[in-house]
């Protein structure tokens, strides 16, 4: 059993890293390894977009990987510089800057870029997903 | 503390995209983590170091100045790609740090001899 | 190490960049538009082979490029858990994009 750490850095639609990054990730807990922790960063934190609307016929990559977290503990780490600058707040940067309530999915959290370090120190393997 | 020796490369030029400040920000935390950090620059990633830009041309912090605090942070190990600088007219004086300038054979060797290669 | 390019060979400098620091124990994995530099008899897989001989492809990618007669079929393919168990083979793996 290989306990993985994932890097995703490009947005959903525009790139294919966030759904490679997910089938690779569904691929792993099928086969009984494990995935601790998902870190979004660059344009990756848009995955974590609630009101992102996908193209009819398609599912929201966000709800996607949601899902996926909260079936196999998986923390979905978006770093938060990158989200606030591109416009992805949670709850509390919502507030701490008056835009409203936030829009992060269910299920992703923002946090530092030590809890990406943290993942590569912790994990048998690290895997980028380039954009 | 667990420490694995992290070898961050950089690919990418500044001011044109984001990623060689994103590179900068993962190598800090590497540091502030107290994580052996090295760092190594390939193709356009040598232009991050070019001592010549003035990023307040185009409204931005200069990317060289923000490189020049990697000391400050005990990131001293800096990689560069021969090949590379000289495809772009560069060489190690007009670079803003120190940094050791190699050839692809030496260069294949890092990617043996660090446990985690992180590429922006 | 298992170097994993996404990008196409004809419009980005990723592949050539990684076989600029590759050697003869490398594993080169071409997923998503990396899967163009496979095209049999084409110029950047004798590159690749130049360089060693461990080339994967992602079956995947391939079928969804339309790509699945034009690979040469010696290039190994693989499906997500064979991505998967590459990842788990190597020491490490390190993205070219």
């Amino acid at each position: 059993m290989t306990t993985f750490a994932l890097m995703v850095l490009g947005a959903p639609l525009s790139t294919q890293s966030a759904h490679t990054a997910l089938a690779f990730a569904q691929a792993a807990v099928s086969a009984g390894h494990r995935i601790m922790r998902v870190f979004f960063y660059h344009d990756g934190v848009y995955c974590a977009n609630a009101l992102a609307i996908p193209p009819t016929g398609e599912t929201s990559i966000a709800a996607r990987w949601s899902e996926l977290a909260q079936a196999q503990q998986i923390d979905l780490v978006v770093c938060v510089a990158s989200a606030v600058k591109r416009g992805l707040l949670d709850s509390d940067e919502a507030k701490r800057h008056q835009k409203g309530t936030g829009n992060i999915q269910p299920g992703f959290e923002l946090s530092g870029l030590g809890q990406w370090v943290e993942a590569c120190l912790l994990a048998d393997r690290v895997v980028t997903f380039g954009a | 503390m667990i420490k694995k020796s992290f070898l961050i490369v950089c690919r990418r030029a500044p001011y044109g995209e984001s990623y060689a400040r994103e590179a900068l920000d993962v190598a800090l935390a590497c540091a502030a983590f107290d994580q052996p950090v090295a760092m190594l620059f390939l193709g356009d990633g040598v232009l991050q170091l070019s001592a010549a830009q003035h990023g307040a041309a185009i409204g931005q912090k200069s990317h060289a100045t923000q490189l020049s605090a990697l000391p400050l942070y005990d990131i001293e190990t800096l990689y560069v790609d021969a090949q590379a600088l000289q495809a772009r007219q560069l060489d190690s004086t007009d670079l803003v740090l120190p940094v050791q300038v190699l050839a692809a054979a030496e260069i294949s060797a890092l990617f043996a001899t660090h446990d985690i290669v992180l590429g922006f | 190490m298992l170097h994993i390019v996404n990008r196409s060979p004809f419009s980005h400098s990723s592949l050539a960049e990684c076989l600029s620091v590759c050697n003869s124990q490398a594993s080169i994995l071409l997923i998503e538009d990396g899967v163009y530099a496979a095209l049999s008899d084409g110029e950047w897989l004798a590159r690749i082979r130049e360089k060693t001989a461990r080339v994967y492809v992602l079956d995947a990618d391939v079928a969804a490029r339309g790509l699945n007669a034009k690979i040469a079929t010696d290039i190994a393919r693989v499906d997500y858990t064979g991505f998967v168990q590459l990842c788990c083979e190597h020491p490490g793996t390190h993205s070219w994009y």
